[in-house]
């Protein structure tokens, strides 16, 4: 938890997180090293990485292949600002990256632009979770 | 003399008539039989098992009484050999004392498969200690049942996790086990959902489907629609484990003591399941955060309903955006746009300089409404 405490995290926060998700007993500092480089590589603030990791401590402790394929899905799709995205709900690093292909193709059908559905990533994605 | 013997040990006489008639020992002398039952005893005595375990032990596997000792301890050895401890080794014993017939080769060749697979020595043992049994699983349906595992999906890891969590699958058929997944799949869960779901509740693959909904009924009982249950797990399977589940109705009745209703609780943790994994503690630590940010008691729930991810939201991270929000006079706005709160402020907080007359409610348009109104794109906002 070395890494964690020196990113800024307090004790208390890293509590919760463990509370939450237990695993992150588990982990070792170059696996959480490796989420926040992920994380800074998007353009995420020190600040954004921390809302991110304090409100989903699952990203810790997710798979960095699964978490690197949604990063793709997104950038793929045409969604730049990744840091704004997953700042502003952080669970979809936890979701399954088919579903961004799903929920593209559902609303395409109903009609809805490109830019209304990024509207939608951006603004209202707590939908998915 | 030999039957005295025994019955002092707690022997009864059919268990007696059953070890003598045993092959080879009903060809042994008594004096001998005696000898050896003796030599057995003092040297089980002497690593902690009992009479009972020994009458268990030795009616299960008679021909334990024909091995010398030295025949046991090199048995015994070749487990410490592979770093597990004397005392789990005499329990493996005792649960199924076959082990000590195998020959050492056996027991190497069941380590060799199980590094094959991948599994660590640590997670070997773990298997062995608390499923002996499997010593004597025949190998190649250790490897079919890993490669039954893998066909479905699962990644390696979740099958290690899973073998080390009930190594007793390796006992049940693979139909069996396929017959479960097929039970999950019914009830609406797709392939990967199901690995994910039997990743944090492995048990999940050996009971019977209407124990798990049994399990979940607990969920319905508080006012959940099996509809919602099955949403909740498919967003956060590890509520599975026993972990999350012994602790959901004090994060219900801390919700509850927070002021939201059983139908409001119902709807937020079915928004956002992720609550329910929440310490108690953690969730009333941030509503009472708002409230000291100046907002309502009734406020807070009302945010909360309209947006139950502010509840898991870090509280620096409310705070700069409320500290941010209030210079533009919108505190009001947010009690009934709490969605706001959610949205991330470095990117807003670059909208500003577009913003006429104001109006700074638009700060939280989406992209295509303020391109709309200010003719400007996210492209160049982040670009200044």
């Amino acid at each position: 938890m070395d890494k964690l405490i020196r990113f800024g995290f307090s004790i208390d926060e890293i509590n919760n997180m463990m509370n939450s998700n237990p695993e992150i007993n588990d982990i070792s500092d170059n696996d959480v090293s490796e989420i926040i480089n992920i994380l800074k590589g998007i353009d995420c603030s020190k600040d954004q990485i921390m809302n991110i990791l304090v409100t989903n401590p699952f990203v810790l402790t997710g798979e960095i292949t699964e978490i690197k394929k949604i990063i793709v899905k997104f950038l793929d799709f045409g969604i730049e600002d990744l840091a704004f995205l997953f700042d502003t709900n952080p669970f979809l690093l936890n979701i399954n990256y088919k579903e961004i292909d799903s929920t593209i193709k559902r609303k395409t059908k109903m009609g809805e632009s490109i830019d209304e559905i990024k509207d939608f990533f951006y603004y209202e994605s707590s939908q998915m979770i | 003399m030999l039957d005295e013997y025994m019955k002092e040990i707690g022997y009864s006489t059919e268990q007696i008539e059953l070890i003598e008639d045993s092959y080879p020992l009903k060809s042994y002398a008594e004096s001998t039989l005696l000898y050896c039952m003796k030599n057995l005893v003092n040297y089980l005595h002497r690593n902690t098992f009992d009479n009972s375990d020994i009458i268990s032990i030795t009616t299960t596997i008679p021909q334990i009484i024909s091995m010398s000792i030295e025949e046991i301890k090199i048995k015994i050895t070749e487990f410490i050999d592979h770093s597990i401890s004397k005392i789990n080794i005499y329990q493996m014993i005792k649960e199924y004392p076959y082990i000590i017939e195998m020959s050492i080769q056996r027991i190497r060749n069941k380590y060799q498969i199980f590094e094959e697979l991948g599994f660590t020595l640590s997670s070997t043992n773990n298997i062995f200690i608390h499923c002996p049994s499997i010593l004597n699983v025949d190998p190649s349906s250790i490897r079919n049942h890993y490669q039954f595992f893998k066909d479905y999906g699962y990644k390696q890891d979740e099958i290690h996790t899973i073998f080390e969590t009930i190594p007793q699958l390796f006992l049940l058929s693979t139909t069996k086990i396929q017959k479960r997944l097929e039970e999950y799949s019914a009830i609406g869960f797709k392939k990967d959902e199901i690995v994910k779901i039997t990743y944090y509740l492995p048990e999940g693959l050996i009971i019977e489907k209407e124990e798990i909904m049994n399990r979940l009924k607990f969920m319905g009982d508080y006012g959940y629609q099996l509809n919602d249950i099955i949403t909740i797990i498919k967003s956060v399977p590890m509520i599975l484990s026993d972990y999350f589940t012994s602790s959901l109705e004090e994060k219900w009745l801390v919700l509850e003591e927070i002021g939201f209703s059983k139908d409001d609780v119902v709807s937020i943790t079915k928004q956002n399941p992720y609550l329910l994994l929440y310490s108690k503690e953690l969730l009333k630590d941030n509503y009472t955060h708002f409230v000291k940010r100046g907002f309502y008691h009734k406020e807070v729930l009302e945010m909360i309903k309209d947006t139950p991810l502010l509840l898991g939201f870090h509280k620096n991270n409310i705070d700069k955006k409320l500290d941010a929000y209030k210079d533009f006079g919108l505190f009001d706005y947010i009690k009934n746009h709490s969605s706001c709160l959610l949205y991330s402020l470095n990117y807003i907080l670059k909208r500003k300089k577009y913003i006429k007359n104001n109006e700074w409610e638009d700060l939280f348009l989406n992209d295509v409404d303020f391109h709309k109104k200010y003719k400007v794109t996210r492209k160049q906002i982040i670009g200044g």
